[in-house]
């Protein structure tokens, strides 16, 4: 089973001690649904909240990084009385292996669902001449 | 007459029915609270920040004089897909959670599987009467924003007293 991770957002602090970003939201691992066909592996990820402005996908080192953030809600001049979900930012990581294509992997957001396509790469045979002596 | 005088069955039935008026009252609120509790409870064991076997979708409900702001999360819903019905009272939210990636036709195996799909049905005591014919519903991003406007008639009255 994958780690529950809870943890507070990055405090990010310029030289001259300006704060340039402090976030203090909780950081959430998003439900995924992984899974594989022929060409490919699919990624689907539950980021309620989140514009396509806010996500932010990257790969390095065989690692795929999910990153988004939840927008606001404005409630001026109303009080909560009732909370079953606190807004937060999004992030999840994922290993990849060798098969997949990381040049072409595609991604889309819609109504606050992430999908990523990550197609396999085609096999490369290299033949290896022999030669005779 | 005294209490020992009371056969057996008179007895069993008014202990019953005081059993019940108690329930009204005082286990009402118990049972309220121990499912917040027990809700809590799951909540520290998700991940994913909200309850995962709690009601679906979380709401949060904030509230003022004239008014109700009600958020729910629903990731993955199209507006055609929600019904939304609101009587006196009672808000009700059903829809149907589409999901391409549990159904696809062409996938081979399945590594992970998290999120939730299909029907769903919610129905949610607001603390007043709200107009429904002023209700206002926005869905972005997979979160709805209702705006639920008190009905007039459930606003509270000042009455003026009179001396005589």
């Amino acid at each position: 089973m994958f780690a529950s991770l809870t943890k507070k957002g990055e405090t990010q602090k310029t030289e001259g001690g300006v704060q340039k970003e402090q976030r203090n939201r909780p950081v959430y691992q998003p439900a995924v649904d992984i899974y594989e066909n022929e060409s490919g592996y699919v990624i689907t990820a539950d980021l309620p909240g989140v514009d396509e402005k806010s996500v932010d996908v990257s790969l390095e080192n065989h690692i795929l990084t999910l990153k988004a953030k939840a927008s606001e809600v404005v409630t001026e001049g109303y009080k909560l009385v009732y909370a079953e979900y606190r807004v937060g930012d999004y992030e999840r990581s994922f290993k990849l292996n060798d098969q997949v294509n990381k040049a072409d992997i595609q991604a889309v957001l819609k109504n606050g669902v992430l999908k990523l396509v990550l197609p396999k790469a085609k096999p490369e045979v290299t033949k290896i001449p022999i030669k005779l002596q | 007459m005294r209490l020992s005088a009371i056969s057996h069955d008179n007895r069993m039935a008014m202990e019953e029915s005081m059993i019940r008026i108690n329930r009204f009252n005082g286990l009402d609120n118990f049972l309220q609270e121990m499912d917040t509790f027990q809700r809590q409870l799951e909540g520290l064991f998700s991940s994913s920040g909200n309850a995962t076997a709690g009601a679906y979708p979380p709401v949060n409900i904030y509230q003022n004089d004239d008014g109700l702001l009600v958020y729910a999360r629903v990731p993955g819903l199209h507006a055609e897909n929600i019904e939304l019905t609101v009587t006196d009272d009672l808000l009700t939210i059903a829809g149907n959670v589409q999901d391409d990636s549990a159904q696809a036709s062409d996938a081979t195996g399945y590594l992970r599987n998290e999120r939730s799909s299909g029907q769903f049905q919610r129905t949610i005591r607001l603390p007043y009467v709200i107009s429904a014919d002023k209700v206002e519903a926005i869905v972005k991003d997979g979160i709805l924003r209702l705006v639920l406007p008190r009905a007039e008639s459930d606003k509270p009255r000042k009455i003026a007293v009179k001396t005589n």
